[in-house]
């Protein structure tokens, strides 16, 4: 039988097993066996214990719970209090400028963690009641976590870009490096946005009363709130562009950094060290098995010969590499709207990486695209993790219409900041070019 | 509306051993999940004394590397039960979702034909390897070269838990679909209200 047909076969088998519940990860699993009984008979089976085997032992991947285990003790630790009071202080007088410096606060998280909750769920805890509070229009205060807090995964460190350089061989320092200004631009877009809004239209943001201006003394005194921040951004960020750590190592000792500011915030406790873990434990098991299906499905599939049909089918098409680009990027963004990062990885790299290096792009410039578009699917409705997240923390009476209503200027923004990276690649690639010396 | 029907108390009784059983399985899953999570904490100390002894000792280990790789596998293989057990498998829910308990339980049941297909393989391929590995007493071909049969027997060992979550869970999907009636596990419920604030 042709591949063609094969391959059609496959993907309609695989999407009747995910839409009617089946985990993504026995989902790609189960594919993955279906085709190497059919096409290569019980003998192929051995490649699932040595792709579990290589999988679970790859050093790129240990990387993974250490920077989800940070991310939980720094939301647990009371650092983004800290940070917020000052914030509050320092930029309350501005139009808009508690939901600014809400932005700012999630990019400040998004350098010291990998994840999109993060963000989210601590500035949903603390940023939200407190903009309402002061009248900020909920379409604005709910926006700008949500949006802030989808930074988490592409100013480094972050997930997504880990899990991509496990399946695609990219260099993760590289990747981290190369999510650095593409970051801070589209939290520019962010808060440009809100700023000028501000401005326009005071009634979306008031600035803070007069008689909770404090004196010049007092803020300086809160500015030491960003010690904790500045100095995990350095062991993390900073070991990892100097050569001296692996992104690995850095994961390590920033997770171990986090637990130390605790300590020393005194908002370390048993309790708090066994939610951490769990939560960190939840996503990396998570993430193994999926990684497993996936892997085990694109090296089955790779030995039938597959990437060979598609890439020719794609080529033969005869039509712009930008066109396929666009495509891939479209595709993408629908998929978001539905289904979780991590699922969106699993099902279209396998296909997308052999395409984009036929077409020639650079990997790590493709590495970020992609990881905005991740960012996007954490935003986009109906299905958007930090939507949920947000909902998870809202006062009652905000509804879940409010919270999608809230994100979609957010959305654009993010969106154009996509499209500039397309236009600029310099943008992506700058700085870990300048690493590679 | 209910299909099971107990018109006498023996089958009852057969219920109670059943979901105990069920409940020993839950229990095996959580544990070794609970557990092995705190492999996690242990990969972040034994990693991060990797970078003290390179740079403040000036005497990097050979070991610290490759123990964390075979935490991370440990951790990976040893919380399959568990995140099973709690739900914590992502899926797509775009339809999924928006059934109810009865028909959800059923397309369980439906699906779990290709979980079994799935695991029964990894399964049999892991313990012909482990088996392999135990009877060679491998080693691991680094320059540490500790023996390697452990990581394979907790492996395999991670799989069996997994598979016999899959039959707890086919059970209770099962019963579900019969009764209309959501069939937990007393442990997650048990979990749930320790979440809440």
């Amino acid at each position: 039988m042709s591949v063609g047909i094969v391959t059609a076969i496959l993907f309609i088998l695989l999407a009747s097993l995910l839409l009617t519940g089946l985990p993504l990860a026995f989902g790609l699993g189960a594919t993955a066996v279906v085709l190497a009984l059919w096409e290569m008979g019980p003998a192929a089976l051995f490649l699932l214990t040595t792709t579990a085997f290589s999988s679970w032992t790859s050093y790129t991947l240990v990387a993974l719970p250490l920077f989800v285990l940070m991310a939980n003790f720094l939301a647990r630790s009371g650092i983004a209090d800290d940070l917020y009071e000052m914030m509050y202080h320092w930029m309350g007088a501005l139009k808009g400028g508690l939901a600014m410096g809400t932005v700012l606060i999630c990019a400040v998280f998004a350098a010291m963690s990998g994840v999109s909750a993060a963000g989210t769920v601590t500035m949903g805890l603390v940023a939200l009641p407190s903009m309402l509070r002061r009248n900020y229009r909920k379409d604005i205060a709910l926006g700008c976590i949500s949006a802030g807090g989808s930074l988490g995964i592409l100013i480094p460190p972050s997930i997504i870009m880990i899990v991509f350089a496990s399946l695609s061989g990219a260099s993760v320092g590289k990747l981290f490096m190369a999510g650095v200004v593409p970051g801070l631009v589209i939290c520019a877009l962010f808060v440009a946005y809100i700023g000028i809004r501000a401005q326009l239209q005071p009634s979306i943001g008031p600035s803070i009363p007069e008689d909770e201006k404090i004196s010049w003394g007092q803020k300086l005194k809160l500015i030491k709130a960003v010690i904790f921040p500045v100095a995990l951004v350095m062991l993390v960020l900073g070991t990892i562009y100097t050569g001296v750590t692996t992104p690995t190592e850095a994961s390590a000792i920033g997770a171990f950094g986090a637990l130390i500011c605790a300590a020393i915030k005194k908002s370390l406790s048993w309790k708090m060290l066994k939610e951490s873990t769990i939560e960190a434990f939840k996503l990396s098991v998570m993430v193994g098995w999926i990684v497993l299906g996936a892997k085990s499905f694109s090296h089955i599939y790779a030995a039938i010969g597959a990437g060979g049909y598609i890439l020719e089918l794609i080529s033969g098409l005869e039509v712009s590499s930008w066109l396929i680009l666009l495509t891939m990027q479209l595709v993408l963004f629908l998929l978001g709207m539905f289904i979780d990062p991590i699922g969106i990885m699993m099902i279209t790299l396998p296909v997308f990486l052999p395409l984009s290096q036929e077409l020639g792009f650079d990997l790590i410039w493709f590495g970020v695209l992609f990881t905005v578009n991740m960012e996007l699917a954490f935003i986009t409705p109906p299905f958007g993790m930090n939507l949920f997240y947000m909902k998870g923390v809202v006062p009652p009476g905000i509804t879940m219409g409010d919270i999608y209503r809230s994100i979609l200027p957010f959305i654009l923004l993010e969106l154009l900041g996509l499209i500039l990276l397309v236009i600029f690649p310099e943008l992506v690639l700058w700085l870990p070019n300048l690493m590679m010396r | 509306m209910t299909f099971l029907r107990f018109p006498r108390g023996d089958s009852h009784l057969k219920l109670k051993y059943l979901r105990r059983v069920l409940g020993a399985i839950d229990a095996a899953s959580d544990w070794a999940g609970r557990l092995s999570a705190y492999l996690i904490p242990a990969m972040m100390l034994v990693m991060t004394w990797e970078v003290v002894a390179r740079y403040l000792l000036r005497q990097p280990t050979i070991w610290a590397m490759e123990t964390s790789q075979y935490f991370f596998l440990a951790t990976t293989v040893l919380g399959g039960g568990y995140l099973l057990l709690h739900g914590g498998h992502v899926n797509v829910a775009i339809l999924y979702g928006r059934l109810s308990t009865r028909i959800r339980a059923l397309f369980d049941v439906v699906t779990s034909l290709f979980f079994f297909l799935f695991i029964v393989a990894l399964l049999r391929s892991t313990w012909m390897t482990t088996v392999d590995a135990v009877v060679n007493l491998e080693h691991s071909p680094t320059y540490w070269g500790p023996p390697i049969y452990p990581v394979y027997i907790v492996m395999t060992l991670g799989i069996v838990l997994l598979l016999m979550q899959g039959l707890a869970k086919l059970i209770r999907d099962v019963m579900t679909a019969l009764t209309g009636r959501k069939e937990l596990s007393g442990r997650v419920a048990a979990g749930r209200q320790d979440q809440e604030p």
